[in-house]
């Protein structure tokens, strides 16, 4: 699976790429805003995607948005508690920071086996 | 003729001249006279009428112990005046008074009934007839008739009505005089009374002329004498006299008239006053005048306009605090509030009232609101209870309502007091405190990942558990003291210097070693310190390892300067060894190095590695930098 990963902190977004690897799957980005990642959800979009909810000032809202759209899976990590999340995204994969390798697995694994 | 048959008729000229003197009495006694010269005609016309010498008018002492004679004739001189008789039964007076209403001696030698009186003895007197003045009950006195010779008291049932006739126009004649005293007497005790008052007392007629007016009008500056019989309009100014006429209207109609008025009290001012006019009715039932009676009520006046001068104090102050302070009635209803409240929530009093404020509370609170402060006042508790009001721009307000029930001495509820007070800053405090600790878990859960990170990446390159321990610590040590720096800066930023120096502090060791760090002054933007600080670390654990840190004679130069754009270019530079190969920058410094200052940072990096060890250039953008 080709999984887009969205997160600000470097060091955790380049740890996760290493997890997604380790997993067998091939990483799209990482990417520290939403902005950057746009280019590579249009054409050809991802098969899952981490999405960091809380981006620098704003969040990943926008792109939750667009990923739910056009049909792709998607997990929010967070620092946060879910219900700080807003509303319409309460019910969404939330993985907690940090986040264990067996979270990530399961998370794919629902994903690839939904697709 | 002997004396009987004189005694026996009385010849009808005698009868007309005792009808003639009761008549004339009669008239006497209707005229304004005095109750002398009345007493000295009756006993005159008695002596004519009835031919007899000795005539006596006794009147009774209040004490009842005797009478005295205050007119007669036929005495001797000095006796009208001073005599005196006893009253009791033992003479033909108190006899007399006591028991009979007429009574009739023939001669005293053969009475039994009494004795005569000493004065009856001096004078010789054998015979005479008495009868009362006043009723029986509460008799004034005695009217006598006497003679020395016993046959000359003959007296016929006419001579006794005659005398009667006498008595009973002398009675009424004092029984009048007695109730003119007592009614005079009666007026001038009220009259006293009026004066000793210092309210004014005054008697005007229909007219609008002064009657009577008590002396306490000496008080507004006028003489009494000087107002009676003067217009009310006389004594007071115009703009009064129309202000008063109504109520003189009101009473004229047979009403009580009760106001207030503000009179002008010379040069003192004003005085406060109560009026009172009350009807006065003639026998006839009319209204003919009215008494007035004005107090002065300056004092309770004054007491009232401070008082509520106080109370419009206390309420100015009470409306001054947001959001004021309210009252209801026993069931709740709402009966006044503070215009700050109203202001707030942008509702008139009418609309609040009752529980029409409830509908400014937030709709969901609205219905439960009410219902609990129902609840409050049905069981007369206290009441603490935050409200969220939507004012009326439309935000909300938080508001710390706090009330008690108010009891009268019967223990009836008479209401609710309260207040309000503005908490919303509190809550949006306590709404940002919440905030925060969000954020701080955030930020230390982001910390636990970076750790777990940072750990991993130690273990997947560790040859064993000492290396491990060495490269995790040590960065965990720069990390921490980054953010040392950090908050001594209160998170507004730290200077490049200090985290430089900072960050190679561990690798000082022996003083031979000669540290290069010079640049500006520079504050680093605080999302920059981190990322910063792993970059460094890694750059002088690389150097103890493989480069210049290696042996003693190594050094590393730090040196920055600020770029043409605002931003900083930073030399890492090592020497004073040579025959330094190309060393394996370890997985997470190239990562650091590479990836994540590039990333997080937007910076560029360039790595140099010479054979006299490695050059970095680091270019920060300007975001890094204040």
């Amino acid at each position: 699976m080709r999984v887009l990963i969205v997160e600000d902190e470097a060091l955790v977004a380049l740890d996760l790429a290493d997890m997604v690897r380790d997993l067998g799957h091939s990483v799209v980005g990482p990417f520290a805003t939403v902005q950057a990642s746009l280019p590579d959800c249009r054409d050809g979009s991802p098969d899952f995607a981490i999405l960091d909810f809380n981006l620098g000032r704003g969040t990943s809202a926008e792109l939750a948005e667009l990923l739910a759209e056009t049909g792709v899976p998607f997990a929010f990590l967070t620092g946060y508690r879910r219900d700080a999340l807003p509303e319409r995204f309460r019910d969404r994969l939330v993985l907690s920071k940090p986040c264990s390798a067996q979270a990530l697995r399961q998370a794919i694994g629902a994903a690839e086996s939904a697709s | 003729m002997s004396h009987d048959a004189e005694r026996e008729q009385r010849s009808p000229s005698q009868r007309e001249l005792q009808h003639q003197a009761v008549a004339d009495l009669g008239q006497l006694a209707l005229q304004e006279r005095s109750l002398d010269e009345l007493l000295d005609r009756a006993v005159a016309a008695l002596s004519r009428c009835l031919g007899l010498r000795f005539v006596k008018v006794l009147e009774l002492s209040p004490d009842r112990s005797h009478l005295t004679m205050p007119a007669g004739t036929g005495w001797q001189a000095g006796v009208v005046g001073t005599a005196t008789v006893p009253g009791d039964a033992g003479s033909q007076a108190g006899f007399t008074l006591l028991n009979e209403d007429t009574v009739v001696v023939h001669d005293f030698r053969t009475e039994t009934r009494f004795d005569p009186p000493k004065l009856l003895v001096d004078h010789g007197i054998r015979c005479g007839a008495s009868v009362v003045i006043g009723p029986m009950g509460d008799p004034w006195g005695v009217l006598g008739v006497h003679e020395r010779e016993p046959g000359r008291c003959a007296f016929d049932r006419f001579d006794i009505d005659f005398m009667r006739s006498v008595a009973n126009i002398l009675w009424l004649f004092i029984r009048n005089q007695k109730n003119r005293e007592e009614a005079e007497r009666q007026r001038q005790s009220l009259r006293s009374f009026a004066d000793s008052m210092p309210i004014l007392f005054a008697i005007v007629g229909r007219d609008g002329r002064y009657e009577y007016v008590s002396q306490a009008y000496q008080a507004f500056g006028m003489n009494p004498a000087d107002i009676v019989g003067r217009h009310l309009s006389d004594l007071i100014d115009e703009e009064a006299f129309r202000r008063i006429k109504p109520h003189i209207g009101q009473v004229l109609c047979g009403h009580l008239v009760r106001f207030e008025d503000r009179i002008p009290d010379g040069d003192r001012g004003a005085r406060d006053v109560l009026v009172t006019y009350s009807p006065r009715r003639s026998p006839r039932g009319d209204v003919d005048g009215y008494f007035a009676a004005v107090v002065d009520i300056s004092d309770q006046k004054r007491l009232q306009r401070e008082t509520l001068k106080r109370t419009q104090q206390y309420r100015a102050i009470a409306d001054s605090i947001p959001y004021g302070i309210w009252t209801c009635d026993p069931d709740g209803r709402l009966t006044y509030v503070s215009d700050s409240f109203l202001d707030l929530v942008g509702m008139s009093f009418d609309e609040a009232s009752d529980f029409g404020w409830v509908s400014k509370l937030l709709p969901g609170a609205a219905e439960e609101t009410r219902l609990a402060w129902q609840d409050c006042v049905a069981r007369r508790g206290d009441w603490e209870r935050e409200h969220r009001f939507i004012g009326s721009d439309g935000r909300y307000y938080d508001i710390l309502a706090i009330a008690r029930p108010v009891v009268d001495t019967d223990a009836q509820l008479l209401g609710y007091v309260g207040f309000n007070l503005d908490i919303t800053a509190r809550k949006r405090r306590e709404e940002t405190l919440a905030l925060v600790s969000a954020e701080l878990d955030h930020r230390v859960k982001n910390v636990f990942s970076l750790v777990i990170t940072i750990a991993r990446q130690a273990s997947r390159t560790a040859k064993d558990i000492e290396d491990f321990r060495r490269g995790f610590d040590g960065r965990l040590r720069a990390l921490a003291a980054a953010h040392e720096l950090i908050a001594e800066g209160r998170w507004e930023g730290l200077s490049l210097k200090t985290l430089v120096e900072v960050e190679l502090e561990p690798y000082r060791g022996a003083s031979r070693r000669r540290w290069s760090v010079e640049g500006p002054e520079l504050t680093l933007q605080v999302h920059a310190g981190q990322p910063l600080a792993l970059a460094l670390h890694e750059l002088a654990t690389n150097a103890a390892k493989h480069g210049a840190l290696r042996g003693p004679e190594g050094d590393v130069s730090v040196t920055w300067t600020r770029s043409d754009d605002g931003g900083v270019r930073l030399l890492w530079e090592e020497s004073g060894l040579e025959g330094i190969g190309t060393p394996e920058v370890t997985g997470f410094g190239s990562r650091v190095l590479k990836q994540v200052l590039v990333m997080q940072l937007g910076a560029e990096v360039d790595l140099e590695f010479r054979k006299t060890g490695l050059v970095a250039r680091i270019a920060l953008p300007p975001g890094c930098v204040h």
